[in-house]
């Protein structure tokens, strides 16, 4: 897997904040409801993590441009 | 990405289309995927709705 | 030159005024969003709570009514032209429902904006929904009407397009393009029966003083004839841009062309019999009148469904001849890099959880949990605010260099664009909804009452009006980039050449292959009346027989006696 795009990555993180968000609800919709201190600061980390790990991936090889 | 940005070419038919697919070669299961998805969700957000409306037991509104 | 400015500069002249109407709409709706979004969560409040209602009706008439519709006028004008490849019968009367529509929105505007002096007694802070017994000032409802009878006007230009052209090509396939805006007028002039027997009967004769009173479960249900059907008016364009352009951005082409006019003729015959659904808390009309208009909206979901798969394919068709591969990794290969593309996708996206929020909307005993409480405004800021507002938003990047013959100014910061508002939305609908399951009202200043508390499923109160705080703020940071790059990009900051590409490709499953009945428009406008006819006439005439036109109680005969003298003795009085 190559390291996306910028613009791969700010689609991303757009949707990385979703999930990040929607997690929370459901999590509580399946009865484990964190408060908001725990939560965002550990999900927020994974996003973070995440987001560093799609940094390091090698660059795009400069054939493939398009898309992510 | 060395596309798009200010260049004149906005849209994917510039140079961008590796292999034309025509009406024959064209299976879209990607699309059954992600509409098998879609139906997924609302059928799980369906029993979830029972669970709020009926097994509550609260007083009906009217 | 393959530009339709360049083509067709007088007709591009018009759909440049119809989009720089539209944005200007957008601009000041999208500030009053932000004001009420910080006022009724309490985080700033810088107009008096009796403003607020001032604030909403702006909000929702340049949002819902001005912006809409100027944008898909535009829209609809370049579609006609282009696609029949011919000018307008005659630009002057193009000219004249464009500056019609103008002439009504000042009116309008005039009126709603005297409502933030005490200077004139100009004022109209009926919000959008405008059925009595809220009462504006007459110029108001006049404008309305203007507005109205200009759109109307568009439609008659179209058809006379539209028959010349036919005229000429005997036997021939009408295009797509041209075909769905035929469809979407013949609705749109099914669908205004309500609203301008609502004003002109009874709600202007009522304003001018020349009646005393109105029935208002009557104008209420004219209303809803016209309100719910309204939301296709919008989200037909929208359907229309994901049919037309969105396979070919993303390096594709059309998947069937039968379908996508079937689902048109759908909306045809289904959108207006369904207004009731907006009533079924309403006392006065029975059960079963309500059971009946919620089988036709579930029956809606159908071309809804139709386009989600029509759509999808297209895309995937894109994806995978650019090079994608796989049962989802093809979505990498979409060219996300492209502010039109994604901000469609997106919208498209949102569209499917609206249509999940929709489906309790509609169901008689689920629309009681959440009828009147903010999960109302959530459905519908997924729907007409991202699924339709993010589409017209996306696609102006496209379609901009169209008409002005320049490129717009930058990809990226467009791209920024769409994901904040997509973003934004996502905060503000999640907790728009969730707050309405908790029981809070819509249309309120200030939702907290003594001894009234709303109890959440999960989370808390405050931190869901803190997430609506957020998204506003969002949102209207992603309006701003919005209108500041289309100011950057309509006056041709960068000098950024116009890409040369205006041919929408064919459909992989062409016209030839659609039964020669879809057609046949007479037909289509028959059956909807039909349909029409039999949700509506029964509940009216029963709420007329109980209450009478003007709100007295009387027999149908003794009311229709009535309606006829009664606004004469007001004049002669």
């Amino acid at each position: 897997m190559n390291r996306p795009s910028p613009a791969g990555l700010l689609v991303a993180l757009a949707f990385g904040i979703v999930f990040v968000v929607e997690g929370r609800t459901v999590l509580g919709m399946l009865g484990f409801e964190l408060p908001l201190s725990v939560y965002f600061p550990v999900a927020g980390l994974l996003l973070v993590a995440m987001f560093v790990g799609l940094l390091l991936l090698p660059k795009t090889n400069s054939k493939q441009v398009a898309g992510t | 990405m060395d596309s798009g940005t200010e260049s004149a070419s906005a849209d994917a038919w510039d140079g961008e289309i590796e292999t034309e697919i025509g009406h024959d070669e064209y299976d879209p299961y990607g699309t059954l995927t992600l509409i098998g998805i879609y139906f997924v969700i609302i059928a799980l957000l369906w029993v979830f709705m029972y669970f709020v409306e009926f097994l509550g037991e609260g007083p009906t509104v009217m | 030159m393959n530009l339709f400015v360049d083509r067709y500069p007088e007709e591009a002249w018009i759909v440049r005024a119809a989009l720089a109407s539209s944005f200007l709409a957008l601009f000041l709706g999208g500030i009053m969003g932000l004001i009420q979004g910080l006022h009724r969560t309490g985080f700033l409040q810088i107009v008096q709570d009796s403003t607020y209602y001032t604030v909403l009706t702006l909000h929702g008439v340049s949002m819902v009514l001005l912006f809409t519709i100027y944008f898909l006028v535009g829209f609809f004008q370049w579609a006609v032209t282009d696609s029949l490849d011919r000018s307008a019968e005659d630009i002057r009367f193009t000219k004249l429902w464009y500056f019609l529509m103008v002439a009504g929105t000042v009116m309008a505007a005039a009126a709603i904006l005297g409502g933030f002096t005490d200077a004139t007694n100009l004022e109209a802070d009926v919000l959008y929904t405008f059925y009595a017994p809220l009462e504006a000032h007459p110029i108001f409802y006049i404008g309305l009407v203007t507005f109205v009878i200009g759109t109307w006007l568009a439609g008659v230009d179209w058809f006379r397009s539209w028959w010349a052209w036919k005229k000429e090509h005997p036997g021939e396939r009408t295009p797509l393009r041209a075909f769905m805006v035929m469809t979407t007028m013949l609705m749109w002039y099914l669908a205004t029966i309500g609203v301008a027997a609502a004003i002109l009967f009874f709600i202007l004769p009522w304003s001018l003083g020349l009646v005393d009173s109105v029935n208002s479960l009557l104008t209420r249900t004219l209303f809803w004839f016209f309100g719910h059907p309204v939301v296709y008016f919008w989200l037909m364009p929208a359907y229309m841009m994901w049919y037309v352009i969105l396979p070919k951005l993303a390096g594709g082409r059309l998947f069937s062309d039968p379908l996508a006019r079937i689902v048109f003729v759908l909306f045809l015959l289904l959108s207006v019999p369904t207004g009731i659904h907006h009533q079924y808390v309403d006392p006065g009309i029975a059960e079963g009148f309500k059971f009946v208009a919620m089988t036709n909206t579930m029956f809606l979901l159908l071309p809804s469904l139709l386009t989600a798969f029509t759509v999808v394919a297209s895309m995937e068709h894109g994806a995978r001849q650019r090079g994608g591969t796989g049962r989802l990794g093809w979505l990498r290969s979409l060219p996300w890099n492209k502010p039109a593309f994604t901000g469609m996708a997106l919208a498209g996206l949102m569209f499917a959880a609206a249509g999940f929020s929709g489906m309790v909307n509609a169901g008689m005993n689920l629309n009681y949990v959440i009828h009147n409480t903010l999960w109302v405004p959530g459905h519908f800021h997924l729907t007409v605010g991202t699924a339709v507002a993010l589409t017209f938003m996306a696609s102006t990047y496209w379609f901009l260099p169209q008409i002005t013959g320049n490129g717009v100014f930058s990809q990226r910061l467009g791209l920024v664009q769409v994901l904040l508002w997509f973003l934004g939305m996502v905060f503000m609908g999640n907790a728009m909804h969730r707050i309405g399951l908790a029981g809070e009202p819509r249309r309120t200043a200030e939702p907290f009452y003594d001894g009234v508390t709303f109890d959440t499923a999960l989370g808390s109160i405050s931190e869901l009006h803190f997430q609506i705080a957020l998204g506003s703020v969002i949102l209207t940071v992603s309006l701003l980039l919005f209108m500041a790059h289309l100011f950057l990009s309509w006056f041709d900051v960068a000098s950024n050449p116009a890409p040369d590409n205006g041919v929408i490709p064919e459909a992989l499953s062409g016209p030839e292959n659609a039964p020669i009945v879809l057609e046949n428009l007479r037909l289509w406008t028959a059956i909807a009346l039909v349909l029409i006819l039999l949700t509506y006439a029964l509940p009216l005439a029963s709420i007329v027989s109980a209450n009478g036109f003007f709100g007295s109680a009387g027999t149908l005969v003794g009311t229709a006696y009535e309606f006829a003298v009664s606004p004469f003795v007001g004049v002669v009085a």
